[in-house]
């Protein structure tokens, strides 16, 4: 599940362990929404830029990653706020 | 800024790797297709404001929305036609001014020759969808100002 460390450590390592997890399927990408989502809302501006950017390499860079309903209304919401 | 233009990446590639969800979505009332446009549009974001980078990204998703989801996207006063009649069908869809609208702020006085191609490839889509015949013209009349200050 990603956490706080998982995204406050957000080096290029992390990055790439974290597209890692969503590509090989251990975690689910609206799990990882929903991990960052507290960061887009409670947290200051570089958080935000952090969890958008996060998002948005994991989306960019696993292009045949099967994605659900649910995941994509998410994901839209999360780069419309 | 470096957010806006994730953000905006983020969302072309969900337009670009899977349109089938998104059109699903906003067939089935979730209204995807609606909130991206939302928040493309001018009372969202001023897009030239932005740097050419994050203004290429918004052509782009500009272009995927044009080309891959015209069925969703109804002339102005079709709404009008089915008020009361087609309440879920007026909710899946998006008048093509909402989209239009977006597109003509986007590109106008933009200078950079790589976005420039783009931005006439945009107006030439829109002529296009909308220029053929006489009903949809209607709809594109209020905006043939701003087409012609784009493309000259």
């Amino acid at each position: 599940m990603t956490d706080a460390s998982t995204i406050s450590s957000n080096d290029d390592q992390s990055m790439l362990s974290l597209i890692d997890m969503v590509s090989s399927r251990k975690i689910n990408l609206l799990e990882v929404v929903i991990g960052l989502e507290k960061y887009h809302t409670d947290g200051n501006a570089d958080q935000r830029s952090k969890a958008i950017n996060v998002l948005s390499t994991i989306i960019y860079e696993v292009a045949e990653i099967g994605l659900d309903s649910i995941a994509i209304c998410a994901l839209v919401q999360f780069f419309s706020k | 800024m470096h957010a806006i233009l994730s953000a905006i990446r983020g969302i072309y590639a969900i337009l670009k790797y899977h349109p089938q969800i998104v059109k699903d979505s906003q067939q089935n009332g979730d209204g995807c297709l609606s909130i991206i446009i939302e928040a493309l549009s001018p009372k969202s974001i001023h897009i030239p404001a932005y740097n050419q980078k994050v203004r290429m990204a918004a052509f782009k998703c500009f272009e995927l929305l044009l080309k891959n989801f015209n069925e969703f996207y109804r002339l102005q006063d079709e709404g009008n036609d089915r008020m009361g009649v087609d309440i879920e069908r007026k909710q899946v869809n998006i008048p093509y001014t909402n989209i239009i609208s977006g597109v003509l702020t986007a590109i106008e006085s933009e200078k950079d020759p790589r976005n420039l191609l783009l931005s006439f490839e945009l107006t030439r889509i829109v002529l296009r969808l909308l220029g053929n015949d006489k009903e949809a013209y209607q709809t594109l009349k209020p905006f043939s100002e701003d087409i012609f200050e784009n493309i000259s």
